[in-house]
């Protein structure tokens, strides 16, 4: 993975943009936390991500509810999330492996990332 | 794995003595009564049961992964997701909350309808799991818990959330965060009880959800509940730990807040925020990890914790208790990797010293070594004091 410089251009043209770039943005992170786990074989670093990922859930969901005007169910309904893994229905997050997190990420990275040697 | 644990009580033994004896007095309270107060229920939830599992698969750590432990994790989550699952229904139906519905906003029901239904689902799920593994589920009821921590009588503390009134909403809102975070802390609890199983992965699916329910409560406190402390914070995430995370309604009874102490009890340093050094900052001090979420697994019981908070004068973010020598005054210790490492051999006073936290972060270890060697209690007989904390 080189260095990267995300570019967030267009995403700052009103509010609705930036909060549905923020949301994407989360959402994504869950997905990507969920999807590697299974892939850590150390017990301290699970149990860290799993922190990080609980938090980044708890992102979302603020996002989700500004955008949504701090009513209805869109703090925690995942059903636009059914391409990253998500399962409303089941009451599942998003979990996606990395080429799929990297499809969400990609509009925002203009360096190629290769992924080579990232198990799928 | 090494052998079969015939009792928690031994195995739990191992682990700290003043624990041991609230939980075991606690569990048989509720055997015998067949009944799981509101209260004990978030023991259970917050730690007595994550520890006991903790601490059965940390006697057995070649048994993580295998059908007994997943077996035992799942049981578990089914008695969380049911306590959640009865509490969204009797809320949002019930007789028993008919007067404090009333105070309801529709954001509120709606928040608490889709909790529900969440709720609903992952029991579905997890006695499918159950049942896939060779398991029984249990059945939970409605009378399963009675969510005035009454202990059974339906007259317990949180009575006082019941009335139609904006402070028992107030106060129905704070119990509430109280469930989702425990719920949020006991699937990471057990997470390392499912390293290299394929259950891990749906109980993260599950825990990111608990995360966000936990997020919205938190903003329906801050936004709907006239003078819901700050520490509740409209992101969602937690600052602070103990009574300051758990943001307690002013003028909250006593039994609440001490429902809250039970929850938040101290061993969970979630926040980036330190609630040492300000007013009442013993009760939550804490080292932090930076916007990181707890795991359960090694709550203290709140009694024990004030004990501990005693001897310890509070706390306090530079404060390293130390079993057998004291770390020199310095900047942040090496970080987690080696000291598990070490801690899963059995070397608990090294890895607290390097850990460079304090006692409660010692109990916190416990969480990052779920599944580790009983070898892992940290649990000093002094309260010495140096720096060297943080992350």
């Amino acid at each position: 993975v080189p260095d990267i410089q995300p570019d967030f251009s267009g995403r700052f043209t009103d509010r609705a943009t930036i909060l549905e770039t923020a949301r994407m943005l989360e959402d994504t992170g869950i997905a990507a936390y969920n999807g590697a786990g299974r892939l850590l074989k150390r017990l301290p670093n699970l149990l860290t991500a799993g922190k990080i990922v609980s938090m980044e859930a708890r992102h979302s969901a603020a996002v989700r509810d500004m955008i949504a005007g701090n009513a209805g169910d869109l703090f925690a309904n995942v059903t636009n999330l059914a391409a990253l893994g998500a399962n409303e229905a089941l009451g599942l997050d998003a979990a996606a492996g990395a080429a799929t997190v990297l499809a969400m990420a990609d509009p925002f990275i203009p360096p190629q990332v290769n992924l080579t040697n990232v198990p799928a | 794995m090494s052998h079969t644990p015939s009792s928690d009580a031994s195995l739990l033994a191992a682990v700290d003595p003043e624990i041991v004896q609230t939980l075991v007095t606690r569990r048989e309270a509720i055997v015998r009564s067949g009944r799981a107060s509101g209260l004990v229920a978030a023991a259970l939830a917050s730690g007595s049961v994550p520890l006991a599992l903790g601490a059965l698969a940390g006697d057995a750590y070649a048994q993580v992964g295998t059908p007994a432990v997943v077996l035992q994790v799942l049981r578990f989550a089914l008695l969380l997701e049911n306590l959640e699952n009865e509490f969204y229904k009797a809320v949002l139906t019930g007789a028993a909350f008919a007067g404090v519905r009333q105070q309801f906003s529709a954001a509120e029901t709606a928040a608490f309808t889709e909790i529900q239904k969440h709720e609903q689902a992952h029991v579905t799920l997890l006695r499918t799991a159950i049942q896939g593994a060779g398991g029984t589920p249990d059945n939970y009821t409605a009378a399963s818990f009675d969510f005035t921590a009454g202990g059974g009588s339906g007259t317990g503390p949180l009575t006082a959330a019941l009335a139609n009134t904006a402070a028992a909403k107030g106060l129905l809102l704070a119990a509430t965060q109280g469930f989702e975070d425990t719920g949020v802390r006991a699937y990471k609890g057990q997470a390392g009880n499912l390293l290299g199983t394929a259950t891990l992965t749906t109980a993260l699916q599950i825990h990111s959800i608990e995360a966000r329910h936990a997020a919205k409560i938190r903003r329906l406190r801050r936004l709907g509940v006239t003078g819901t402390p700050e520490a509740v914070r409209l992101s969602g995430t937690i600052r602070g730990t103990g009574l300051a995370a758990a943001g307690a309604p002013a003028g909250a009874p006593q039994a609440v807040a001490d429902l809250l102490a039970l929850i938040y009890g101290g061993a969970t340093p979630e926040g980036n925020h330190r609630a040492s050094g300000e007013p009442g900052g013993g009760a939550g001090g804490d080292v932090r990890r930076g916007d990181r979420d707890g795991a359960a697994g090694g709550v203290r019981p709140a009694g024990v914790r004030r004990a501990a908070d005693r001897r310890r004068g509070g706390g306090d973010r530079h404060a390293v208790h130390h079993r057998r020598h004291r770390a020199p005054a310095g900047p942040a210790q090496p970080g987690l990797t080696g000291t598990a490492a070490r801690r899963r051999r059995g070397d608990a006073s090294t890895a607290a010293g390097d850990r460079g936290g304090d006692r409660r972060v010692a109990a916190a270890d416990r969480e990052w070594s779920l599944g580790s060697s009983t070898g892992r209690r940290s649990r000093p007989p002094d309260s010495t004091t140096a720096a060297g904390a943080g992350r």
